[in-house]
């Protein structure tokens, strides 16, 4: 078996890039792939709590980089799918701990029995960076319609460019809010695609869910009701290969639209 | 647009509307708000004609959108006759309240469309567009620009001249075929050729000319060694900062726009120096 390594990073911080690991990890592994989650932010683990996990932490990644403990030892595995496993982060730790080349092996070992490895990565584009795009060959870009979000993804996407290992990266637009996009107040899912020139592979829309999934330690892709787990089950789902359109956020009940149905309905009537 | 304030609600002067259309797409726009919700709207028309048919449908719009038509003032007999018929209030404005200023949002184009699926051939009131005041001419920071106005005109003699206004042509060209993203820096000594768009956080710096097959939007440096008389070119200029010799200009606080829509209507646009001060102009087809 041989696993395909993702990095999921975005640069800029808050955007969304461990809510999206958990969930799509938890997707893939819910679609009956056998799925490793890497949480490589050294000092700032976050990844074991999304997933409520943090109780089961006895070995981190550190320890296995400094032969305290095998690699299959600190694999923590999931509370509901045995698909899915956790290699945490040390807390008491920071980013030096680890090194381009460790990471890079664990990557390597992880690939002999799993079909993914999501690497969780920090923000910034300092050593937490370049440790956890070391070992992948993909990466998924997060990114939210705001400038600044949209400006860093752009720092990344030139950083990934020049890594001859990334074969492809593609974009996850995060935290989309139709409403204030129709009123113009924010970027459109358009515009952000053409700044950066990339793929896309999902748009998740802002979910007041997401907040009470993190607190609860349950990802919201568990949540069949919830339009955002719906995006993330997509995203997996593409990742897998298939093509699934995108789903349609735009609310037919804006102004906009009862002005043009209004209007429509009118010019009917005359004729 | 004055709003004057009557109770729970508010007056809406469409005087300068002068066509049914113009109206319409002015009340959609208001109504757009969500202050608007729930409040008493009355109309000011101005010499527009309303027809019964049309003032029904104003009265219907206002209504779609969880509104009430107050009453209506106006000095078209036409439409007089109309809001009669339909038994709209009357009155004259006489009393005039400041009302808090509210921007009034961009229209969508979804809102210009639909007018123009029913209004197809009568002109829709063209929204503001500051565009054309933006970018003709960058404005340049003059303390810099006059100095080096000043100076480097005198120096040069007529055949210094002719040699840097041919350099760029003498000079070796980098060609580029990606996107210049934020943080990516591209110098040369030449002249620097990038199919692609050229994202803010980025620079250019080139010793001759720079010519950009998409929007720029970094920072560009033509005639990075002192030549004035370097250029630069895009399909769509939109540059943080632009620097040409010695010369530079910003991009004014007022279009302060990082990122731009591509459009396929973009003329390509080319900036020179001219008397110190950094121009931009478009290049049309007969040029």
């Amino acid at each position: 078996m041989t696993g395909r390594v993702i990095v999921i990073t975005s640069g800029k911080g808050g955007v969304g890039k461990t809510t999206t690991n958990a969930n799509i990890g938890t997707a893939l592994a819910r679609a009956g792939n056998k799925v490793v989650m890497i949480d490589t932010d050294l000092g700032l683990r976050n990844l074991d709590l999304l997933l409520g996990l943090e109780n089961r932490i006895v070995y981190t990644i550190v320890d296995v980089v400094e032969e305290r403990c095998k690699l299959k030892q600190a694999l923590v595995k999931d509370k509901k799918n045995p698909n899915l496993c956790l290699l945490a982060a040390a807390q008491t730790r920071d980013k030096t701990a680890v090194t381009e080349e460790q990471l890079k092996d664990i990557c390597d070992k992880l690939k002999k029995d799993f079909d993914f490895i999501l690497v969780d990565c920090p923000a910034g584009i300092e050593q937490g960076f370049q440790n956890a795009v070391a070992g992948a060959t993909e990466a998924i870009v997060v990114t939210t319609p705001e400038m600044s979000a949209v400006r860093d993804a752009d720092r990344i996407i030139g950083l990934l460019e020049a890594k001859e290992e990334i074969k492809s990266y593609k974009l996850l637009l995060n935290r989309v809010r139709p409403n204030l996009i129709k009123s113009n107040d924010m970027m459109s899912v358009e515009d952000v695609v053409e700044i950066l020139s990339a793929d896309l592979i999902g748009i998740i829309p802002e979910d007041t869910g997401i907040i009470t999934s993190t607190n609860k330690g349950e990802p919201i892709v568990n949540d069949e009701k919830s339009l955002a787990g719906t995006a993330y089950r997509n995203v997996a789902q593409r990742i897998m290969g298939e093509e699934v359109p995108f789903l349609d956020l735009e609310e037919a009940t804006s102004v906009v639209a009862k002005v043009k149905k209004f209007f429509s309905n009118l010019i009917g009537k005359e004729k | 647009m004055d709003k004057g304030y009557i109770e729970n609600g508010f007056i809406v002067d469409l005087t300068g509307a002068k066509k049914t259309s113009e109206v319409i797409y002015e009340i959609s726009r208001i109504l757009d708000m969500p202050e608007s919700k729930q409040k008493h709207i009355c109309l000011k028309l101005g010499s527009v004609d309303l027809t019964q048919a049309e003032l029904t449908s104003v009265k219907a719009l206002v209504e779609l959108m969880e509104s009430q038509l107050g009453f209506i003032s106006t000095s078209s007999t036409v439409t007089l006759e109309s809001a009669t018929a339909l038994g709209i209030k009357i009155s004259e404005f006489t009393t005039k309240v400041e009302a808090p200023d509210f921007e009034a949002p961009e229209t969508t184009p979804e809102v210009s469309n639909a007018l123009d699926n029913i209004f197809g051939d009568e002109q829709k009131p063209t929204p503001i567009n500051d565009e054309k005041e933006i970018f003709p001419v960058l404005q340049h920071d003059e303390i810099i620009a006059e100095q080096v106005t000043e100076q480097e005109i005198k120096e040069q003699s007529d055949e210094d001249i002719a040699a840097l206004k041919n350099e760029a042509e003498n000079l070796p060209t980098l060609y580029i075929r990606k996107t210049i993203r934020s943080g990516q820096s591209i110098s040369s000594d030449g002249n620097i050729i990038v199919i692609g768009d050229v994202n803010p956080g980025s620079e250019i710096i080139a010793k001759g000319d720079i010519t950009v097959w998409g929007i720029l939007g970094g920072i560009a440096h033509a005639g990075s060694e002192g030549n004035n008389y370097a250029r630069i070119r895009a399909l769509k200029l939109n540059p943080v900062q632009i620097r040409i010799g010695e010369v530079f200009a910003r991009r004014p606080d007022t279009v302060n726009l990082p990122y731009i829509q591509k459009s396929s209507e973009y003329v390509p646009e080319e900036a020179f120096t001219h008397k110190g001060s950094i121009v931009i102009r478009k290049i049309h087809e007969e040029n």
